[in-house]
């Protein structure tokens, strides 16, 4: 099983490098947040998986911290941008 | 045996979901597809993959904690799109009342 698992986290590492190259290859910042976002979940499913591999539930707390920040960029973003106080 | 197959099964669906929403950011045309598009198969990606990996976890503490993420990552990405459509719309119509 921890086969199929190491597996499946090469492969959603793959994606997450093409979505990685997507967001640089955007100019907008909509299109650019919206590759971020699938970054983070991305992330966080890796995060899931190799806690399951390596029995480390530290794995999951930072899962938690990372879905938590993947909002915060763009609350933070689409305020700067529209010219509100930080 | 039963429930390692169960979990393969919905670990590659989860797989395929966020494939397709890769895809999606890739060629959709404008932001609003793309939007439309990747907010809903990446919540569904990483729904199948925790309900897969549900089935491997030592002790129940984990399956919670593992819920709580994926129901954060809802709330999160619900956010998420809220705000950048409504940024995109300002954007497009050209006027900004909260200024």
């Amino acid at each position: 099983m921890n086969t199929v698992l190491l597996a499946l986290v090469v492969v959603l590492a793959l994606v997450l490098l093409i979505s990685l190259l997507i967001m640089l290859a955007r100019t907008r910042l909509t299109d650019r947040l919206l590759a971020v976002q699938l970054l983070g979940t991305l992330g966080v499913a890796m995060l899931l998986v190799l806690a399951v591999v390596m029995q480390q539930r530290a794995f999951l707390d930072t899962a938690l911290v990372l879905v938590m920040l993947a909002v915060v960029v763009t609350a933070v973003f689409t305020h700067r941008q529209r010219g509100g106080k930080s | 045996m039963i429930l390692d197959a169960l979990s393969v099964l919905l670990l590659v669906l989860g797989l395929f979901f966020f494939v397709s929403g890769l895809l999606g950011l890739w060629r959709f045309p404008d932001t609003f597809a793309r939007l439309h598009a990747l907010t809903k198969a990446d919540n569904l990606g990483l729904g199948l993959v925790m309900t897969g990996l549900l089935f491997q976890v030592p002790d129940v503490l984990w399956a919670i904690k593992f819920v709580l993420v994926w129901l954060l990552a809802l709330v999160a990405s619900a956010v998420n799109a809220h705000l950048i459509a409504v940024f995109l719309h300002r954007q497009q119509e050209g006027h900004d009342e909260s200024a």
